[in-house]
């Protein structure tokens, strides 16, 4: 396989109501173009207003998948390299719910959430999907689950696989397996990042295999790549989880349809909210 | 009684900003219901300086009363003061820098000085700010005789003006080639305490690491105006000296750098307290302008707001209070 | 008159832009600037509770904190909720339950301040109620005239702001709308922009419901929707043909709306409430929170309230 490089549209999205216009889309299509860049990646939204982030909106503003791709190519962008989803955060298209990678009662859930953005990546021959690990420390509190997360990454790697689609995990620095190893690799040596430090990165590489960087404690499914060393992921374990208890909003999650249905004080979705 | 003014130069930071009418329009309204009744003009020269000089006022407003009309339309009782650098030349009369330590320029400051008064007075302004002396930069060393020399150019615009009901207030900044050797207070000793007046700019001289509050203590008669804003730093590495210091070390922040020198008025990190300025300002029974200040804002409208604020929750009381 | 600002907020930071949720510093510097112009008070939006919660620790303890800046109160708050038909549409009576316990759980978050008025859009986006039909404006009737009960029994009235975009905007389907809905239960505050892009005049408008207002969004528009815009998919707000920046502060060049007139009207009618100044997506094309804030602020001191003592004097 070969690299190439990509690059993150969602320096674009600076808030809920900005890079809405598909003029503005033209735009920075065509400055990523001009900077050298072939490909774009994506990120998954909700609502009207993230309308490269939904693929019922991306497929209604340009006509079809297809028609998305000719838009780009007339930006002289080749591909969609990549998209980035969190299936923690809540969507109103799949009725707000706030889903967890650690409880495996949400992994039905999260894979029928993952299936809209599969299909569109396959008509998109777009080839992968990179997906946050978990929510944030502060949200997940003591519930995080190793292996609830890992399994339900196998089985997203397998249906992404299914679509010819591969999945990369992303780890970022607000994940409770993230904060012990700063030190490691990431910080000291600007010259050398580790590897490691990559997995979320403003260009990232498009094309590459992750299979190299997959994890061993996490046995990964043949569609997933996880871009954690097992020593950074088990000395987490011991030292992130302390994090302060949920104060706040307990029980609102039975109100489905209203914005925000935050259980943690969290900047809730609802700031994308579509009214004045 | 005190008066409150802001200054406009915030509004214009590069050299094709800020021309249009509706944008003069808009940045008098935000000093208007911000809290002000005044403005201070900055001078400039060219067609892309529509507030910069009578002439320029005239073929935009009609007239230099046309403008006050303007300002006046915008709920501001008037223009307080106007804000003259000697050192910028001007292309309506094809006049070049002119530099007071220079004796062959005097009567080109004074003549220009005039004619910013003249307008000034048409107005309803009360103050003429001028920068007395070029950059440190510039003029590294003011001996005794340049300071002379400096004096008796502001004595002789002093007198000139002030049939025109206008004061004349020296203004000093933390660029100035007055700051070394003690430059500042050796001026104040050599020009006319009657008609040379100074303008304490808190920020300008906290960056300068000189006091304001003394200052106003030590010269309560001297201070003609005062320019009222915070500052974010102290240039303790003498960086003022540096060539071109005013787009190295005002603009670009110097070597280590600083973001902003300025800041709005009680917020942190500013050093300047302002409280005490006015405290020290009320007690000396100070009767004129404060202009609060904000060159440099990355944000004009927040700047005032937020100075606005200030001045209505803080700063006004302690005027009040003592009357 | 009272005015208060309708809290859309964006300055710029390290980071991009921001609103003013982000830190306590950043709100601080937004309730200054809004209190500096001369507003008396912050209307809000409630799904801003989480954030609340999670930086003030209560309502009554953010209320406070506004305060302490010199506003004297939260007066309204905007339930902008996303309707959705499978889950929650006036129009639909399977999601009226789900609608209610949902203001049951709004208005108990709320319950440790006093508000005027819950604002809502009552009505979901137009195109997620085609076809517009009297029977399904009189089924979404039905649902305010209980969500106004529950919010009066909370102490607070429920009043309709209909978007251009809205399935409840043109003047028969308000007209439809108000005359199935209970005067005592549902009210209507005018948004003069939002009346004035789809074509029906505001003050014609408010004239004919005057009894049943309980607030309103002043507000300018360049642009009225004479191309369908309303029914854009999958959005009107931003994404419309006829313009990228419907909405304007009042004062502004260029406006549609006759505040004069507007101004004339709400006194002649007696009107005692607040008046609430909004300008939602300011900051499009160049624009600015801040300075619209202050325009529109200088707007009401400088021409409204000689209109307003013109007009009392009569």
């Amino acid at each position: 396989m070969t690299a190439g490089w990509s690059y993150a549209l969602n320096q674009w999205r600076q808030s809920p109501t900005s890079f809405v216009r598909l003029e503005e889309h033209e735009r920075a299509f065509k400055t990523v173009s001009a900077a050298g860049f072939r490909a774009v990646e994506l990120w998954a939204g909700t609502g009207r207003w993230s309308n490269l982030g939904r693929p019922e909106h991306l497929r209604l503003n340009y006509g079809s998948a297809a028609g998305f791709l000719d838009r780009l190519a007339e930006c002289g962008i080749d591909a969609v390299s990549s998209l980035t989803w969190d299936p923690s955060a809540p969507a109103a298209e799949e009725g707000f719910e706030l889903r967890s990678t650690s409880r495996p009662a949400d992994h039905g859930a999260i894979l029928r959430a993952a299936e809209t953005y599969l299909e569109l990546l396959s008509e998109l021959g777009c080839e992968r999907i990179v997906v946050r690990a978990t929510e944030p420390a502060g949200r997940l509190g003591s519930g995080f689950d190793a292996a609830a997360v890992a399994s339900v990454l196998d089985r997203l790697g397998a249906a992404a696989q299914d679509h010819g689609v591969r999945v990369a995990v992303d780890i970022d620095c607000l994940s409770p397996s993230a904060r012990p190893t700063a030190s490691r690799g990431c910080s000291s040596s600007p010259t050398a990042p580790s590897s490691t430090c990559r997995s979320a990165p403003r260009i990232s590489s498009w094309r590459a295999s992750t299979r190299s960087r997959s994890s061993a404690t996490t046995r990964p499914a043949s569609g997933t790549s996880i871009s954690r060393t097992p020593t950074s992921r088990t000395r987490k374990r011991a030292t992130c989880f302390r994090v302060r208890k949920s104060t706040s909003c307990r029980g609102t999650r039975a109100v489905r349809s209203n914005a925000g249905s935050s259980s943690s004080g969290a900047t809730p979705v609802s700031s994308t909210l579509p009214l004045c | 009684m005190i008066e409150w003014s802001y200054a406009i130069n915030q509004w214009k930071p590069s050299f094709d900003d800020f021309t249009r009418r509706r944008d003069h329009e808009r940045a008098l309204r935000v000093i208007s219901i911000s809290g002000f009744t005044g403005v201070e003009l900055t001078t400039g020269t060219g067609r892309w300086e529509p507030l910069g000089n009578p002439e320029q006022l005239a073929a935009n407003f009609g007239s230099v009363r046309g403008f006050a009309d303007f300002v006046r339309d915008a709920a501001l009782d008037r223009v307080s003061s106007w804000f003259y650098d000697p050192l910028l030349g001007f292309r309506e009369d094809l006049s070049a820098p002119a530099d007071p330590a220079d004796p062959d320029a005097h009567a080109s400051v004074r003549a220009h000085a005039t004619w910013f008064a003249s307008a000034l007075a048409d107005l309803g302004g009360q103050v003429l700010v001028v920068r007395p002396t070029a950059s440190a930069w510039q003029r590294p060393q003011l001996d005794d005789g340049a300071i002379g020399t400096i004096a008796k150019c502001w004595n002789d615009v002093g007198r000139a003006i002030a049939p025109l009901g206008v004061r004349l207030a020296l203004h000093f900044d933390f660029l100035s080639a007055l700051r070394p050797d003690d430059g500042l207070e050796r001026l104040i000793a050599a020009t006319d305490t009657e008609t040379v007046g100074f303008s304490v700019d808190t920020g300008e001289f906290v960056a300068a690491g000189l006091d304001p509050v003394a200052f106003i203590d030590r010269h309560p008669h001297r201070v003609a105006h005062v320019q009222l804003k915070n500052a974010a730093a102290v240039d303790d590495r003498d960086e003022y000296t540096r060539r071109n210091a005013e787009h190295h070390v005002r603009k670009g922040g110097g070597a280590r750098p600083v973001p902003r020198w300025f800041l709005e008025l009680g917020v942190a990190p500013g050093l300047v307290d302002a409280e005490a300025v006015v405290r020290a300002l009320v007690a000396h029974e100070y009767d004129g302008w404060v202009t609060v200040e904000s060159d440099l804002s990355p944000h004009p409208p927040t700047s005032a707001m937020l100075n606005g604020w200030y001045l209505q929750h803080v700063l006004q009381s302690i005027v009040e209070e003592a009357r | 008159m009272k005015w208060s600002y309708m809290d859309h907020w964006r300055s710029a930071s390290p980071n991009g832009p921001i609103d003013q949720w982000q830190t306590l510093d950043s709100m601080d510097r937004f309730l200054k600037q809004v209190a500096a112009v001369g507003y008396d008070a912050i209307d809000t939006f409630d799904h801003r509770y989480f954030q609340i919660m999670d930086q003030y620790g209560s309502v009554s303890n953010y209320q406070e904190f506004v305060q302490e800046r010199g506003l004297e109160r939260i007066v309204n708050t905007f339930h902008a909720a996303v309707y959705d038909p499978r889950t929650y549409a006036p129009h639909v009576p399977e999601t009226h339950a789900n609608i209610l316990e949902d203001f049951r759980v709004t208005m108990d978050r709320w319950s440790g301040i006093s508000l005027d008025n819950i604002i809502v859009m009552p009505a979901t986006l137009y195109y997620d109620m085609e076809p517009v039909t009297d029977d399904k404006i009189k089924t979404t009737a039905e649902l305010w005239n209980k969500v106004g009960a529950i919010t009066l029994d909370a102490g607070v009235k429920l009043t309709c702001h209909h978007e251009f975009f809205c399935g409840i905007q043109s003047k028969h389907e308000l007209d439809v709308f108000y005359a199935n809905t209970d005067p005592a239960l549902v009210n209507l505050f005018v948004d003069t922009a939002q009346h004035c892009i789809a074509t029906v005049d505001p003050v014609d408008f408010y004239e004919q419901y005057a009894d049943r207002v309980t607030g309103f969004h002043f507000k300018d528009t360049r642009h009225q929707d004479l191309v369908g815009d309303y029914r854009r998919r999958p959005d009107a707000e931003l994404m419309a043909t006829t313009t990228p920046k419907w909405f304007h502060e009042m004062g502004d060049e260029g406006g549609l709306v006759d505040f004069e007139a507007f101004m004339r009207a709400v006194v002649r009618n007696g009107y005692e409430g607040w008046l609430s100044v909004e300008h939602d997506k300011a900051n499009k094309l160049g624009g600015d929170h801040a300075e619209s804030t202050a325009i529109a602020r200088w707007y009401a001191k400088n021409v409204l309230d000689r209109i307003v003592a013109e007009e009392g004097s009569k």
